[in-house]
């Protein structure tokens, strides 16, 4: 497989150095997309000659002398819920009408073509972002590079999937409940769901419209802020956006955690039946962050089972006011899994959706209470890897579930960002989370970076990509980190 | 127990039957089956919201701007 720089940050130092050209590195990202798409599910539609002809215009842009930052003629992909103008929206669905959106850009889009940025396609994810993998619908099922046979996580699949393999180094998805997270724990790659209102949902198809954010996900939290600081800004189409003055994000990156006081969540979440090796990464991640200088204290999350409460309540009802046209007429042309999803929405009142907002204004009130003692609260995204699929390609969501303690930080608006922190027995990536202020990304984003400068997690790739079988749990090592040991900073 | 097990589940069938009519949606046995089946983590769901004493007096995270965008994405 060609050679492919394994960062932003990497891709765009040989971009401005001249020993690369956004063609070259285009071309070889699609080239890795012919080789490993089918088999990982990660495109619904791919913009190859659109992608070449932006990378030839990065390219002769530099030449005349404009740099437009980090992202020119870097290749990014788009999750399926966000309009291109190159192609329709289908949000993995049949019901969504093929015109909505049809020629447009969301505004995270046009953020990203206006710093220059390479639109490689359009990524799967669960339909309507709520739905379960489905092989009897006419759409890729994505699959976790790690191991073939197991969920990637959603719904932004195909955007850490592509990440994880070098489809693209870069992409945006969209968090609901972990919908950029947890597929960015289960691939191994960085994911960082900002706070609610810094980056516009124009031209997003809405999940909840009070749950939903759009954020990045890439290599390394270093990325994570490249992509943040094109993507953050106040925008008049989005009537949850915040007019908020955006910091520089990559300036805040001094690779020091001197000072930051860290609170560490246990109580909910290490339940019986957690794979032993995340409680052991993640004591080991944050041996890393004390030996960097920081801090650490245990805290509760105040109001857990009432603020998870309220996000079910509120995600049922807001995703079901979306919906119910299409469900009235056309509930067969979407999944079992996705109507499942959505009509439970129908099976709650109104007053207890006002009440769950109530909820939300108290969590928000003791969490500002909390975030004043710390400044960061950490607990594993989820303790156990990806789940395999079944044999007649589903998997045990309700279960995997349990595992999984995303969901939380959708209710009060922060951000929350997920990166690699080591491996299962079985050679699959594990995950930490952090989680911060409202709009304080840029201590996030700091933390998250110097963990990484530390560690070598978020480097370390699938078997898929060197040519290794891929893992057997009867023969692997139970020493973390084993699996990829060919692994390096190039994709 | 076990009574008590089927009467929840009868009552929780009847509930979501008529929720589900109420709101217009055709769903199939399948489909209501699987709803049941979920239904009483729903209800414990509905029921941790109205738990929370300090929701009293506060008010609700339902906000709007009186000067509405002039137009939509």
């Amino acid at each position: 497989m060609a050679d492919i720089p394994g960062s932003v940050s990497e891709a765009a130092d040989q971009l401005r150095a001249g020993t690369l050209s956004s063609v070259e590195l285009t071309s070889a990202v699609l080239q890795r997309a012919d080789e490993l798409d089918a088999r990982t599910g990660t495109y619904i539609t791919r913009f190859d000659e659109h992608a070449l002809a932006a990378a030839r215009q990065a390219d002769r842009e530099r030449a005349a002398g404009t740099d437009k930052g980090y992202l020119h003629g870097i290749p990014v992909g788009i999750k399926d819920l966000l309009a291109a103008s190159e192609g329709p929206t289908t949000a993995q669905s049949l019901v969504l009408d093929p015109a909505w959106g049809a020629g447009k850009d969301a505004t995270a889009v046009t953020r990203l073509r206006s710093v220059g940025a390479v639109i490689t396609g359009k990524l799967t994810t669960m339909e309507f972002a709520c739905g379960v993998p489905d092989p009897t619908k006419p759409f890729p099922v994505p699959r976790n590079p790690w191991r073939l046979d197991t969920w990637p996580g959603g719904s932004s699949s195909g955007a850490a999937i592509g990440v994880a393999t070098g489809m693209f180094l870069a992409s945006i998805g969209t968090d609901t409940g972990g919908s950029i997270r947890i597929p960015a724990a289960f691939c191994g790659v960085t994911g960082l769901m900002p706070t609610f209102g810094l980056v516009s949902k124009a031209g997003c198809v809405p999940a909840s419209y009070s749950l939903d954010r759009v954020g990045p996900l890439a290599r390394t939290a270093r990325d994570c802020a490249i992509m943040l600081q094109a993507l953050a800004g106040f925008d008049p189409l989005d009537p949850a956006s915040r007019d908020h003055k955006v910091p520089d994000y990559l300036a805040a990156l001094s690779g020091s955690m001197d000072g930051v006081r860290i609170g560490v969540e246990r109580a909910h979440h290490f339940p019986e039946g957690s794979d032993p090796a995340a409680r052991e990464m993640f004591e080991q991640a944050l041996d890393v962050m004390r030996g960097m200088g920081a801090t650490t204290v245990e805290v509760t999350l105040p109001h857990y089972d009432a603020a998870i409460g309220a996000a079910r309540v509120t995600g049922g009802a807001e995703g079901m006011a979306y919906h119910r046209p299409d469900l009235l007429t056309r509930w067969d042309d979407y999944g079992p899994g996705t109507t499942w999803m959505i009509s439970r929405g129908a099976l709650v009142s109104g007053a207890d959706y006002v009440q769950a907002q109530r909820v939300r204004r108290v969590v928000q009130h003791a969490l500002r209470e909390l975030l004043t003692e710390v400044d960061l609260i950490a607990s594993p995204t989820a303790t156990i890897a990806a789940i395999p699929f079944t044999p007649d390609g589903s998997a045990d969501f309700a279960e995997a579930f349990r595992f999984i303690f995303t969901q939380y930080w959708n209710l009060p608006g922060n951000p929350a960002i997920s990166l690699p922190m080591g491996f299962s027995a079985t050679g699959m990536p594990l995950s930490l989370h952090l989680a911060g202020r409202p709009f304080d990304e840029a201590l996030l984003l700091r933390a998250a970076d110097a963990y990484q400068r530390a560690t070598g997690w978020h480097h370390r790739l699938p078997p898929l990509l060197s040519h290794q079988p891929t893992p057997d749990p009867a023969t692997e090592s139970a020493q973390p980190g084993t699996a990829s040991e060919s692994a390096t900073r190039t994709n | 127990m076990t009574e008590n097990m089927n009467a929840d589940r009868t009552r929780d069938e009847a509930s979501v039957r008529a929720m589900l009519d109420a709101a217009g949606l055709q769903a199939g046995d399948d489909a209501v089956q699987r709803l049941v089946a979920s239904h009483a983590n729903l209800r414990a769901a509905i029921e941790a919201v109205w738990a929370v004493g300090e929701t009293r007096y506060v008010s609700p995270a339902l906000i709007f701007r009186a000067d509405a965008p002039a137009s939509e994405w």
